[in-house]
């Protein structure tokens, strides 16, 4: 799952895998539209739904906070 | 006489001294100290015998600051141009060498960023301004000439063979525009702006002058919430934000993401208004079935007109699929609809695509120092023979529906929007061309996945990544392509150029 997960950052931005802080966001790596595009490809892949509440700099801050968001909604999936 | 954009601060600072004006991630400013900071301002640009009608530009961090700073020119009868103090260097230096500026405002602690730009005026840092006792008698109103004459401000905007151009807007034409703003949306001391605009995009027009005409309070939203959708309207309603006008790809986020549901701004917001790009009935129908007894107002205009010129305030339902209006004319503008021949289109003709041209008190002045490019585009209106009357030819192209309302069809050129930002796609090729390994490159802009797609022939394919560093010391951030392609032979039209429309078909 992880290396699907990184695969789809990559294709979103390759500045996100390059990213080593915690404030993506803030710090301008991703915008709002890659953000939308990030989380309707991690919806599409793993059939999920990934609620509005769930877009903040804590779950998309960096690389290892998505793997780690993903980790959760699919558990609660299944 | 009419009152100027420094006599509404007056006038506004002496009816709510201690009502704030502005809410930025620093902090909050009153009425009271936004005009005595920028009255110290313009007496530091006095002393420092800059002159008048000189640019001055401000190199801030989008503030407060730096609003008291534009006004704070303005009362010293020059005018200003904002910075993006992430802009490239070369960019900058492009602009710099357009405007010769004759000061900077800036910070000490941005100062090690701004020395690299090639410039060659004074340098005045806030920080170090003081504000002195206030001497009413030394602060003379701008004469109603003036207001007609002087330049408020210079703003850039993309152009097409990679020089960016400054467009310079009068005080009379944000006068204007204000009070059609205010009148129209009954705006008043007790309303609150949500800002998004970056202040280098002529959006932020409405917030601030709007804000400073009648007392509003302005909320400069931090940009990183517009990436997080149920906190961004968490923060609205925290702060009672009850007028927000933003680009529509920052509302289209928050329709995508169904994050209506986890906040109710019904008892807070009250007018909703867009501008910049097209907004899809799909997800404005969102905004309306969750927030249905608001305003709804859909703005249009480029910088070349201040802000907007028409709009329509959407009054009945549409399907997802049919296209917004961009409305009617507003009050000291009027748009004409010319055919390839100049012809004027009437809207009983309705259906036929024209040009939009428009004119009226909103009309730039032209662009700054380059007169050739003004006189491409602000011409004679040719249904005019007797006296001389200038038009604005947009490059956007209209048509009347069976309301008599104007209707958005398409460029004539190869310009686009890309979350509210006017890019030419000539620029951004401009700047890969000037990579030597790339023999031919074409950029289009993929609507449905909302990204600049850029392909290209070259000698080797280059990463991404090092495409994406190479392009950011030339283009902004905005205009970076979200997509790079490589073809071994871009398809060429009858003319031997390079086929836009066909690539992007065969590609989209």
């Amino acid at each position: 799952m992880q290396k699907k997960i990184l695969e789809i950052l990559e294709d979103v931005s390759e500045d996100i895998l390059a990213y080593e802080g915690a404030s993506m966001i803030t710090d301008g790596i991703i915008d709002s539209f890659d953000l939308l595009e990030l989380v309707e490809d991690l919806e599409n892949t793993f059939d999920i739904e990934i609620d509005a509440e769930y877009l903040t700099e804590k779950n998309f801050g960096s690389k290892e906070s998505i793997v780690g968001l993903m980790q959760r909604l699919i558990n609660q999936k299944s | 006489m009419q009152a100027s954009v420094t006599e509404w601060l007056d006038n506004t600072a002496e009816r709510y001294p201690d009502k704030i004006a502005m809410v930025d991630e620093w902090g909050k400013i009153t009425f009271a100290m936004f005009r005595s900071k920028s009255l110290a301002i313009a007496a530091e640009i006095r002393r420092r015998t800059i002159g008048e009608h000189k640019p001055v530009i401000v190199f801030l961090e989008k503030s407060g600051r730096s609003v008291v700073s534009f006004l704070g020119i303005a009362y010293s009868r020059n005018f200003y141009c904002p910075i993006d103090t992430d802009m490239p260097v070369l960019r900058v230096n492009r602009i710099l060498e357009i405007l010769q500026p004759s000061a900077v405002i800036t910070t000490e602690g941005l100062y090690e960023r701004f020395r690299q730009f090639d410039f060659h005026g004074q340098i005045l840092f806030y920080e170090n301004i003081e504000e002195n006792e206030i001497n009413e008698e030394t602060i003379i109103p701008l004469s109603r000439k003036a207001i007609d004459t002087d330049l408020l401000y210079v703003l850039f905007t993309s152009g097409s063979t990679g020089v960016p151009k400054g467009v310079g807007i009068r005080h009379r034409s944000v006068i204007d525009y204000i009070d059609w703003v205010t009148d129209k949306f009954s705006v008043c001391e007790k309303d609150s702006f949500g800002n998004q605009a970056p202040f280098y995009f002529d959006n932020s027009i409405l917030d601030i002058y709007s804000m400073l005409k009648t007392g509003a309070t302005m909320y400069i939203i931090p940009k990183a919430l517009f990436a997080q959708p149920v906190l961004l309207l968490d923060y609205l309603k925290e702060n009672c934000v009850n007028i927000i006008f933003w680009v529509p790809s920052a509302l289209i986020t928050i329709a995508k993401r169904r994050a209506l549901k986890n906040v109710d701004l019904r008892k807070t917001l009250r007018a909703v208004l867009f501008c910049g790009e097209v907004m899809p009935n799909k997800q404005l129908n969102y905004w309306r079935e969750h927030l249905p007894d608001i305003i709804y107002a859909n703005l249009y205009g480029p910088t070349e007109i201040t802000d907007a010129c028409t709009f329509y305030q959407v009054d009945r339902a549409f399907q997802d699929e049919e296209p917004l209006p961009i409305g009617r004319p507003m009050k000291n503008t009027e748009v004409l609809l010319l055919d390839k021949e100049d012809f004027l289109i009437t809207s009983d003709q309705m259906g036929k695509i024209g040009e939009l041209c428009v004119k009226g008190t909103s009309l730039a002045v032209g662009y700054y120092n380059n007169p050739k490019k003004t006189s491409e585009v602000f011409v004679q209106n040719p249904l005019q023979d007797e006296y001389e009357e200038k038009i604005y030819r947009t490059g956007d192209l209209a048509w009347y529906n069976e309301y008599g309302e104007l209707m958005y069809s398409g460029r004539k050129d190869d310009q686009i929007k890309y979350m509210g930002h006017r890019i030419e796609l000539g620029e951004i090729e401009t700047a890969v061309s000037s990579f030597h390994e790339v023999h031919r490159c074409c950029c289009f802009y993929d609507e449905s996945r909302y990204r600049i797609v850029l392909v290209m022939e070259s000698d080797i394919e280059l990463a991404g990544s090092e495409i994406r560093e190479r392009l950011q010391r030339q283009i902004p951030e905005y205009m970076l392509p979200g997509e790079i392609v490589y073809l071994s032979k871009l398809p060429l039209n009858a003319n031997g150029k390079i086929d836009r429309k066909k690539l992007k078909a065969d590609m989209t």
